[in-house]
């Protein structure tokens, strides 16, 4: 049997495959008292996967804000210089918080200027951002993902809204339509998967006729030579209907998180949200892992 | 007391505490020589119009068809569980195709004597199903429901327990249905948690007990800051009751349920199995 | 097992009856009795001049408590002669006061009495009180003893009316002591055809053998009338000596209002009632 190529997929085990982690989670925090579920999601993250942790206080006028180069003068009058800003003093106590989850390395920011520019400091040198859907308001989370999608190209954790954090994902489903930016997707969320008890991908993949001429990307495999057990469910669907489908499975696997990629082209080539992300904005309300 | 011959249910809904909740039902299954039923709960909604769900009937299939697998396999692993075999368990995986799985699991809860489930956990999407299927339990089935957080003891001489005590129809049906699953002789903590001494007068109750061959005895709690569920908690600790016995209250808005504050607070707060009545 | 029974006695034309009642269930079962004896307080506004109830009203309250204890006070001994423990309260109670009193009175009871429906119109009130009192406020099961008719206890054949609800399910649960005793057990569904067929009643019979309680089922056509009454009718074609029923209502502006099925099991049964809700 041919090492490299195994003719059936390897059998799942901890200690055969080398668990991919995360150096560093970033948290987009709302609130200090109580802790938002940003906070508390991505601390248990950072314990489970050995990372520094950051806190990034976004206050809520900041929130609105999204010009990534200037920010508007009127507010500069209103607010407060950071460093007197009453979240800075949360500084200790996010500490602590880290401290309980058995996180030692953890930092705290507080966000002087819009989220766009925030994030363009922040997010290139970590490897996850956390954040809730309702950080912004509704129509501003689409903004602020696509600004750390996009702009940063980071992995981003979307948590639906309420109160309700997250310690971890043991049931993943993964929205893999064959695209760039959903083998992207699957690879960034690896550690999630190899931490989950149950994998299920949905394979939207419409097979082309230079299959034979590319190396093709099998997921299935893929998953199983780093120790994902994962079901193979093939779903026929169309650009309208995907999302609907795509979260349908979600609620029928029970799952605790969708992984899919976020953006597709518009026949223009620009990047736009690709219809299954809309539908999943806008209807989930479970967790999405997305990359760009 | 006879030994009244009863019949447990335990509730296996695909959350971590199933196998606790399990463990303490056969505990007290053992404790009885009763019968003990495992209901692996599978939620497999049925789509008749194809046209509306938009999940092509192929793609459908092969969901359920994974869903019920991970049902047998929890079965199985149920039934692997069962390590002493001294107790009479039926696993059985339960399809639910309408939809609603809590109500029915609280039907099939309507032909127990008891029902058991695990606690809540804190958080993440199983909290959220957890619940609907606590509620629907307590407050649908018209029976006795054990809730079981991870946390929990799971001795069973049942010869300790601690009833929050309040003169409410609710409270006095808990009390009443705890009675049975007691040894001959148990103890019983009367805990009132009163905003003043005295508020409640017991002694009718302490009589009514003494007169079932039960050992009753009366706490009051001097409620200051502390919520009531807090303090409940605590004393069912420090005086090592097996579980407590309470009134599970609610009411319906809007076709769901809003659990009263006691109630909820004991939900969230877990770490001791509460015997719940509505 | 039935170790405490619980009545209440409004001074009612059907006391009589219902004391019988009580010391025949109370016998049977070995029971001990709680009875409270509710004398009906002089209302504040009975008086012309303000709080002050005028004299004759006073002495007719006089009157009346003396009465009521005297009653209380025989029935006691007839208690104690027959070898049952019993403790008596004699109760002044406002009228707003009456169905609290008999709620909390009958929470710590296995079995709690109350009479049929009055056929004077004067007492209804009274009696409504009763049954919501113990009916929603006890969380114990009621026993509705049936005017001018015997009780028979302990009950040896037993309706049950049952519909998938919590309240069907209560009642039965509570019942299952009684129905123990190798009573003939009918299981009675009322509904149209199609209603019928939506729920099983077989996890039923099956939850009631396990208990050693044998149960057939019988279905009553509903389409030419009503649930309650077809019940009612039923269960005195084939003699039965009890039925048992959820009890079914909801509060509105703070005061419970029955359902309809359960209030017609209560008027027109001329046989015992058992409900819980």
């Amino acid at each position: 049997m041919n090492v490299f190529h195994p003719a059936r997929p390897l059998p799942p085990g901890p200690a055969a495959h080398a668990v991919k982690a995360w150096s560093d989670i970033l948290a987009l925090v709302s609130s200090t008292s109580p802790w938002s579920p940003a906070a508390l999601t991505a601390a248990a993250l950072a314990q489970t996967h050995g990372s520094v942790l950051t806190g990034c206080y976004i206050e809520a006028e900041l929130r609105s804000l999204m010009g990534a180069d200037t920010d508007q003068p009127e507010f500069a009058l209103l607010r407060q210089h950071p460093s007197q800003c009453a979240e800075r003093q949360a500084e200790p106590e996010f500490r602590a918080l880290a401290r309980r989850y058995g996180i030692n390395r953890s930092r705290w920011e507080v966000a002087a200027t819009g989220i766009a520019r925030t994030l363009r400091q922040l997010a290139p040198w970590h490897d996850l951002v956390v954040m809730e859907r309702d950080l912004a308001g509704e129509d501003r989370v689409i903004e602020v993902l696509g600004e750390a999608l996009l702009a940063c190209k980071v992995p981003c954790i979307l948590l639906p809204s309420g109160p309700t954090a997250f310690r971890d994902f043991p049931r993943v489903v993964v929205a893999w339509d064959g695209s760039m930016q959903a083998t992207r997707s699957l690879h960034a969320a690896l550690p999630l998967l190899q931490n989950a008890t149950k994998v299920v991908l949905l394979d939207g993949f419409v097979r082309s006729s230079d299959e034979d001429i590319v190396p093709s990307f099998d997921p299935c495999e893929y998953l199983s030579e780093h120790g994902v057990h994962v079901r193979h469910q093939v779903i026929h669907a169309d650009a309208r209907t995907s999302g609907s489908v795509i979260l349908e499975s979600a609620r029928l696997h029970e799952a605790d998180l969708v992984v899919m990629g976020a953006y597709g082209h518009s026949t223009l080539r620009e990047r736009v949200l690709s219809g299954a992300t809309r539908y999943m904005l806008r209807h989930a309300g479970l967790p999405l892992f997305m990359l760009h | 007391m006879t030994n009244a011959h009863l019949e447990l249910a335990c509730f296996d809904i695909h959350v971590r505490g199933d196998d606790h909740a399990a463990a303490m039902t056969r505990a007290i299954a053992r404790h009885h020589r009763c019968h003990v039923s495992i209901h692996v709960m599978v939620n497999l909604p049925w789509r008749a119009d194809a046209t509306w769900g938009q999940l092509p009937d192929q793609a459908l299939a092969e969901a359920y068809a994974l869903l019920r697998k991970d049902g047998r396999d929890r079965a199985a692993h149920v039934r692997d569980l069962e390590e002493r075999g001294d107790v009479r368990t039926a696993v059985e995986v339960v399809e639910v195709t309408d939809g609603n799985p809590p109500r029915a699991a609280a039907r099939l809860a309507q032909c127990a004597d008891v029902a058991f489930i695990a606690g809540p956990p804190v958080d993440g999407m199983e909290a959220v199903r957890s619940r609907q299927y606590i509620e629907a339990l307590m407050l649908e089935s018209g029976r006795p429901v054990m809730v079981v957080p991870r946390s929990a003891n799971l001795d069973a001489s049942l010869s300790h327990v601690a009833v929050a005590w309040r003169a409410t129809p609710q409270a006095a049906r808990a009390l009443h249905d705890a009675l049975p699953l007691l040894s001959a002789g148990a103890t019983i903590d009367l805990v009132t948690v009163c905003a003043q001494e005295d508020d409640e007068n017991v002694a009718p109750l302490v009589e009514a007990l003494k007169r079932r061959n039960f050992n009753p005895r009366v706490t009051q709690i001097l409620r200051r800051e502390d919520s009531v569920g807090l303090a409940l908690i605590h004393h069912v600790r420090t005086t090592g009751a097996q579980f407590l016995v309470c009134g599970a209250y609610g009411h319906t808005r809007s076709r769901e349920w809003v659990l009263g504050g006691v109630t909820r607070e004991l939900l969230v707060l877990g770490s001791i199995p509460v015997l719940f009545s509505h | 097992m039935i170790h405490d029974v619980y009545v209440a006695f409004g001074g009612l034309d059907s006391d009589g009856a219902l004391a019988d009642a009580t010391l025949k269930v109370a016998q049977a079962e070995s029971a001990h009795v709680r009875a409270q004896y509710l004398v009906q307080m002089p209302s504040p506004a009975m008086a012309p001049y303000g709080l002050l109830a005028s004299p004759s009203v006073i002495e007719l309250y006089t009157d009346l408590r003396a009465d009521t204890e005297r009653h209380a006070s025989t029935f006691h001994d007839r208690l104690r002669s027959a070898g049952i423990t019993a403790s008596m309260e004699t109760i002044d109670v406002f009228v707003e006061a009456r169905a609290s009193l008999a709620g909390h009175g009958a929470q710590l009871a296995d079995l709690a009495l109350v009479p049929g429906r009055p056929a004077d119109s004067f007492q209804v009130p009274c009696w409504r009180d009763l049954v919501v009192g113990v009916l929603m406020r006890s969380g114990r099961p009621m026993l509705m003893v049936p005017p001018d008719k015997e009780l028979h206890w302990p009950p040896q054949r037993i309706c049950v009316a049952w519909k998938p609800s919590r309240e069907s399910s209560r009642a039965i649960y509570d019942a299952i002591p009684l129905m123990k005793r190798g009573a003939t057990v009918q299981v009675l569904r009322a509904g149209t055809p199609s209603t019928l067929a939506e729920n099983s009643v077989d996890p039923l019979l099956a939850y009631l053998s396990h208990h050693g309680i044998k149960a057939e089922c019988v279905d009553l056509d509903t389409s030419a009338t009503s649930a309650g009454q077809a019940i009612v009718d039923h269960a005195w074609r084939v003699q039965a000596d009890l039925i048992v029923a959820g009890g079914y209502g909801h509060s509105r502006l703070r005061e419970w209002v029955l359902g309809g099925v359960s209030r017609q099991l209560l008027e027109l049964s001329g046989i015992a009632v058992l409900m819980s809700h």
